[in-house]
């Protein structure tokens, strides 16, 4: 706990101290290692026995699928979630050593008595405590909650396993001419703003689910054109925009940015007048 | 009990001059308004965020407000409303960062702001450059940042030389700075909790920091990699995992700077080379939180270091506070 009040921590007897610490560490240490025999370790092997109906009876009962789940099954649902409370031990782990070694520290605490003190009126001390109370509290709950509540996040961009070489994004194409068909990949930023790729690709998935991408795509070419016209791009005039969701596979080339594997049409909408600049 | 409080109260009103904390408003809100202002013009490719007027002719059919303007029931107003409020706000930042008015001036910077942040928001994705700054511009509303190194100060002494001045050495002058530094740690501790939990030790020891390094080169994300290094470090497995490392680990590591100055050192400067590093290697920047980094910096001592041997030879007093 000491840890989180700075590096001159509570004065104890040094040679009481050093047990406390002694004890602390071992524990944690004993923790860790219990932890890690046990679910990476034993977990698997009684996983592995109990799946050939060779272990305890209390954990053979448990496994009753082997005609049609092989034992690889098995693991791979034990390693999933063991991957993310291991990692989350061991953060608490850290942040414990790193208290324990705070809290025993030997020698005097560096405050002296009127540190403590605080040289503020109640009323004001009281206002800081509810601005507190709303940032901490608002930012708390988001992370615990997994959810986000702008202005607070639980900022978890980017956080997700991402295995596979394959994503998909829905990108606007600009149609230059109709018959034959020819089109260019709207994937600059410079086309469509104040959106970016990734602003605009969420806002038209959602336009989507609500049955209003006809009328999202329409803003989206009359906002091509203007931005054209006002000379932000140089892309040529267009006669009507398709939404397309596009799936990649990446390379690490990125050779195939103008080729995706697949296209898959969601919504056009074609300029009134087409051909008029 | 005793000694954790008076931890406690140490930490968050230990009292201090006011002069960093003075010197911190200017750094935060004139950064921010040369951002604001100038950002548009000099970085066309990504400036065009900063200026939040042309969300206002953006169709509603693309709008689906973020949770505070859906319960202040606040949408996009009309160009030339929004482009009066930017106005206003860009003003407010300019004289919060002079110190003229600045209880009313960081208000409205802190208020203007959540509206005008609030707006990109509302269309598609949150990008987290800003909520930065909701949080920061909140905390320096709420905090005495005018009473040294501001034109208010002067204003008042000149006004009323025997006016009371405000007290020398104070906890108010430390709560804000304090408040600040835990709410950009809260970002990135958050963050590190996010991967933790949705994906554990599965996001360093896995192919996901390589794909993410080669799919942000597909233009996906809210600008362009200032580099194209990503997908050529993507190539090597044991970089990715390295990266991958160092981002999760300073991100679950950076509470520590708020207790030690020693990994003060350390974790601030690391953290804000890996906000560069992102702009690099993947695109998305996050400029306002890299300038809020800033306010770690104990600017009063800087000021003080510089100004000691020439006030010294001269004789004159150190570093005269603008109180």
């Amino acid at each position: 706990m000491c840890i989180f009040f700075g590096y001159s921590y509570l004065p104890m007897p040094t040679s009481h101290s050093r047990k406390v610490r002694f004890f602390w560490i071992l524990a944690l240490v004993v923790i860790a290692v219990v932890w890690v025999v046990g679910a990476y370790i034993l977990t698997p092997m009684i996983i592995e026995r109990a799946y050939r109906g060779e272990s305890l009876a209390v954990f053979n009962r448990m496994i009753r699928g082997q005609a049609h789940i092989p034992v690889t099954e098995y693991l791979a649902r034990w390693s999933r979630p063991l991957s993310k409370v291991s990692c989350a031990l061991a953060i608490l782990w850290v942040y414990s050593l790193l208290a324990v070694v705070g809290l025993t520290r030997e020698g005097k605490s560096g405050l002296s008595d009127s540190a403590g003190k605080v040289a503020m009126s109640r009323p004001r001390v009281r206002v800081v405590y509810a601005l507190m109370a709303v940032i901490l509290g608002g930012s708390a709950y988001d992370v615990v909650r997994d959810k986000e509540h702008w202005p607070f996040s639980q900022y978890s961009m980017d956080s997700e396993l991402v295995l596979s070489r394959k994503f998909s994004i829905i990108r606007l194409y600009g149609v230059v001419q109709q018959s034959p068909l020819v089109e260019i990949q709207l994937d600059n930023n410079r086309y469509l703003r104040p959106f970016d790729a990734s602003r605009l690709s969420e806002a038209l998935g959602r336009a989507l689910r609500q049955g209003k991408l006809e009328e999202g795509l329409a803003d989206c070419l009359r906002r091509y054109e203007t931005l054209r016209r006002a000379g932000i791009h140089g892309g040529p005039p267009l006669v009507g925009l398709r939404a397309y969701m596009v799936t990649w596979t990446v390379e690490e080339s990125v050779s195939n940015i103008d080729r995706p594997d697949h296209k898959e049409l969601l919504g056009e909408v074609v300029l009134r007048g087409a051909g008029s600049d | 009990m005793n000694s954790l409080r008076n931890h406690w109260n140490h930490f968050w009103f230990e009292a201090a001059a006011p002069d960093n904390l003075g010197l911190c408003r200017i750094i935060l809100f004139g950064t921010m308004f040369l951002y604001y202002v100038f950002a548009p013009w000099l970085f066309p490719v990504w400036g065009y965020h900063q200026n939040f007027v042309p969300w206002a002719s953006v169709s509603r059919a693309l709008w689906s407000p973020v949770w505070l303007m859906s319960v202040l029931h606040l949408a996009p107003a009309s160009p030339a409303v929004l482009e009066a409020i930017q106005f206003v706000w860009r003003l407010a930042l300019l004289l919060s960062c002079m110190g003229l008015f600045t209880r009313i001036s960081t208000a409205i910077s802190f208020a203007f702001g959540v509206y005008l942040f609030g707006i990109p928001a509302g269309f598609g994705r949150i990008h987290h450059t800003e909520q930065v700054l909701v949080l920061v511009f909140l905390a320096m509303a709420f905090s005495r940042c005018g009473d040294a190194w501001s034109i208010d100060a002067l204003i008042r002494k000149r006004k009323t030389p025997a006016a009371p001045a405000p007290p020398a050495m104070s906890g108010e002058y430390t709560w804000p700075i304090r408040m600040i530094w835990v709410v950009i740690v809260l970002i990135y501790f958050s963050a590190g909790i996010s991967k933790a939990r949705h994906s554990g030790f599965a996001w360093i020891n896995s192919e996901t920091m390589r794909n993410y390094l080669i799919w942000h080169s597909y233009h996906v994300t809210v600008v362009d990699p200032l580099t194209s290094w990503g997908p050529a470090l993507a190539r090597s497995a044991i970089v990715s995992r390295l990266l991958a490392v160092f981002g999760m680990g300073l991100e679950l590591a950076l509470p520590i700077a708020l207790f030690s100055k020693r990994a003060r050192w350390l974790l601030v400067p690391s953290v804000a080379a890996m906000q560069v590093s992102i702009a690099l290697l993947m695109g998305p920047n996050f400029y306002p939180i890299l300038m809020c980094q800033l306010l770690w910096v104990p600017w009063d001592r800087v000021v003080a270091y510089f100004t000691r041997p020439r006030a010294a030879a001269s004789g004159d007093p150190v570093l005269q506070p603008g109180r």
